[in-house]
């Protein structure tokens, strides 16, 4: 008979950027359960909006976490702005979307690199390092800051990009697409990297289904969906792509997020060439009174926003809901009857960002 | 995006709720508690191919509320969530943390303490 036994994972080890626990039980080098233990990192940001000004929780919102930074920025603004019945000018609708896109770019272009680094490839985790640090760059020349750039404010946003920076955001994007082409045709096509990604953490649609995967990891096992088609801000003026695989392995987790960066550049293009001209904030009285619940699409899926107010200057209730706190429970699943070394891809596939998921 | 009218239930009636959404195909999206004037208000949100439908409920602090992970497997990890933050108890919960689901100084800061507003 097989003895059982429970090998620790995290909270340190070198594949995960942040600290997460899982005890795994494991008979003959094969995964039977993984018991989560999270908390780690839990900041009380929820708990924060209760003490601090709603247009200056902006700023703690950005800081939920450093790679989805804009977005948590622009959602919690959206469900303020919900609230309060504020409409955005245009051109900070399409402002919003063209730093949305390049905050999924760099996103995903650090997962890559953090998944080369799994399975060993670092020159891979280099070279897409390397590719990410020319979106960052952009990043630096449109708001002056590199990760955490606080450019979304309730109402709008605090920095215009002029056509000379749009121009070099289209340049550079264009470059970008080539250099990654190469990135892809490695990742894709090389043999050690599919050994490594084939067939490995298969989750089915209907799995995928029944435990509320989303994003990617819904994407990649057959199920569309994509909380932009909604058409929230100015998507619905900008054709959207829906990237979707159905072998649900974390080879087809990659692709997914391969073909979303060239979605991405593509849509940036779109909109530079649509953006209008005119003012990027509208003025704004009062205090939210009411509540509203917003969801947008981050990288690693659909994140919503709660907000209530009273009508004064503090919020009642500010709630999150991550990507990957809904993915949780699709990676417990994946984890079953798979072997032990296989494990650090498998989580790293879902592309988990624990700052987020716990708050 | 704006929020669709919420609809409002009864505590009894939220594992038919639940079943109900299930048929129809819907995903959980989040379970969310938040603090009223005396009590606590649920948010059971769902996805409706596509469509945003809330579902709220009044609770007091007290009261245990059934879980719908024997529907929905993965509403474990908001009601660990939710007792943790705020000690509103769920029972027959698919997998219970037992409350410690974040490590945390100071247990359930979301509840009412005394000398709190309303």
């Amino acid at each position: 008979m097989s003895k059982r036994s429970v090998i620790p994972f995290g909270p340190q080890h070198p594949v995960l950027p942040e600290p997460i626990h899982l005890d795994l039980v494991i008979e003959d080098e094969r995964v039977v359960e993984a018991i989560p233990s999270i908390g780690y990192v839990h900041r009380g940001l929820e708990k924060l909006a209760e003490t601090r000004e709603f247009t200056d929780y902006v700023y703690v919102a950005e800081r939920i976490c450093g790679i989805c930074s804009f977005m948590h920025g622009m959602g919690y603004c959206m469900a303020v702005e919900e609230v309060m019945n504020l409409s955005l000018p245009p051109r900070a609708e399409y402002l919003r979307v063209i730093w949305a896109e390049l905050s999924r770019i760099h996103s995903h272009l650090m997962w890559m690199g953090l998944l080369a680094d799994a399975f060993g490839f670092e020159n891979l985790f280099m070279q897409c390092w390397r590719l990410r640090e020319r979106i960052l760059d952009l990043f630096e020349l449109t708001t002056g800051g590199r990760v955490i750039f606080s450019v979304c404010k309730i109402g709008g946003v605090r920095k215009d990009i002029d056509a000379d920076a749009l121009g070099i955001i289209s340049s550079v994007l264009r470059q970008v697409a080539t250099e990654f082409g190469e990135i892809e045709r490695i990742f894709l096509g090389d043999w050690s990297v599919q050994h490594r990604l084939k067939d490995i953490g298969v989750l089915s649609r209907e799995q995928a289904h029944a435990l509320g995967a989303v994003g990617p990891m819904a994407r990649s096992s057959g199920i569309v969906t994509d909380t932009r088609t909604a058409g929230y801000s100015v998507y619905h003026e900008l054709d959207l792509e829906i990237i979707t695989r159905s072998e649900g392995d974390c080879y087809a987790r990659c692709a997914v997020r391969m073909q979303e960066v060239h979605a991405s550049i593509d849509l940036i293009h779109r909109a530079i060439g649509k953006i209008p001209t005119g003012e990027i904030e509208v003025k704004f009285k009062g205090a939210p009174d009411g509540q509203s619940f917003v969801r947008l699409e981050q990288p690693r899926g659909e994140v919503l926003y709660h907000v209530r107010g009273d009508g004064s200057k503090f919020l009642q209730r500010f709630r999150v809901r991550t990507p990957t706190f809904a993915n949780l429970p699709a990676l417990l699943k994946i984890l079953e009857g798979r072997s032990l070394a296989n494990v650090p891809v498998m989580i790293l596939t879902i592309d988990p960002c624990i700052s987020c998921t716990e708050r | 995006m704006p929020s669709e009218p919420y609809r409002r239930i009864a505590p009894v009636e939220l594992l038919e709720c639940a079943n109900d959404m299930n048929q129809r195909g819907c995903r959980l999206v989040q379970i969310c508690c938040s603090r009223t004037a005396q009590d606590l208000e649920l948010d059971y949100s769902f996805d409706d191919a596509g469509r945003f439908v809330d579902v709220k409920l009044q609770v007091k602090p007290t009261d245990e509320i059934t879980s719908i992970s024997s529907v929905y497997y993965y509403a474990f990890l908001y009601e660990n969530e939710i007792e943790a933050l705020f000690g509103l108890r769920f029972v027959h919960k698919a997998v219970d943390f037992e409350g410690k689901l974040y490590r945390m100084a100071q247990t359930t800061p979301f509840a009412r303490k005394d000398g709190d507003d309303a």
